[in-house]
């Protein structure tokens, strides 16, 4: 099962969960909040998300990319505050080899960003901004 | 009938979550959307969002039926 949590990821547990004996090589990716978006200077993002199907889709990303490359996948994204190099994001991959690895980590997380309902807020000095693909659009007070 | 809406991205910021929505029965996800635009003309962009329900995602052209939860997923940003 790959959750959405809102305390910190323990990226050892999720690397532990794929780091059997049988396996080789272990590629965990790490996406962590960074400083600057499109110029603006980031303080600290807030990351909303439609839970039930957030975690529903990111088993399934699991599911595929072990059925696909005979690998075992753990995926765990948080939610609400991070702060600046917190990770938001952890995928942990583990195979028998390096190669199968390499394109199953790559594959979870470009699809992961496709698919997965999940939404980052950029606070910034000047304000709060939804990125929303390629917009951000400010955001307002809640009524 | 009565549904749920969930809005996300900016368009949480136009309503609290869920929206309890009453909707005439057979209403499709679009008819959905236009009905939440009517209500606050902030929601207008929702009608080209993705959309799910259930937590599966869906054709702007299914039916809801009551009790189902609606979610409209602008472009996301997750990961």
């Amino acid at each position: 099962m790959c959750r959405i949590v809102r305390e910190p990821i323990d990226v050892k547990a999720l690397e532990d969960r794929v780091s059997g004996p049988a396996n080789g090589a272990v590629i965990t990716f790490i996406g962590q909040v960074r400083e600057n978006s499109r110029g603006r200077q980031v303080a600290y993002l807030e990351y909303d998300a439609y839970v039930p199907m957030a975690e529903k889709m990111m088993s399934r990303i699991a599911a595929e990319a072990e059925s696909r490359w005979k690998v075992e996948v753990a995926i765990e994204h948080r939610i609400g505050r991070i702060e600046l190099c917190e990770p938001s994001v952890v995928i942990c991959v583990g195979s028998p080899h390096r190669a199968e690895a390499y394109e199953a980590s790559r594959w979870c997380i470009d699809t992961l960003k496709e698919n997965v309902p999940i939404w980052k807020k950029e606070v910034c000095p000047d304000g709060a901004f939804w990125i929303e693909g390629e917009d951000a659009l400010e955001a307002v007070e809640v009524k | 009938m009565l549904i749920s809406v969930h809005l996300f991205g900016h368009y949480s910021d136009y309503a609290r979550d869920p929206i309890s929505l009453d909707v005439p029965q057979g209403s499709t996800v679009r008819e959905v959307a236009e009905i939440l635009a009517k209500r606050e003309p902030r929601l207008i962009g929702v009608a080209k969002c993705r959309a799910a329900i259930n937590a599966e995602y869906c054709a702007a052209t299914d039916s809801v039926k009551e009790g189902d939860e609606v979610a409209f997923i602008p472009p996301m940003s997750g990961g």
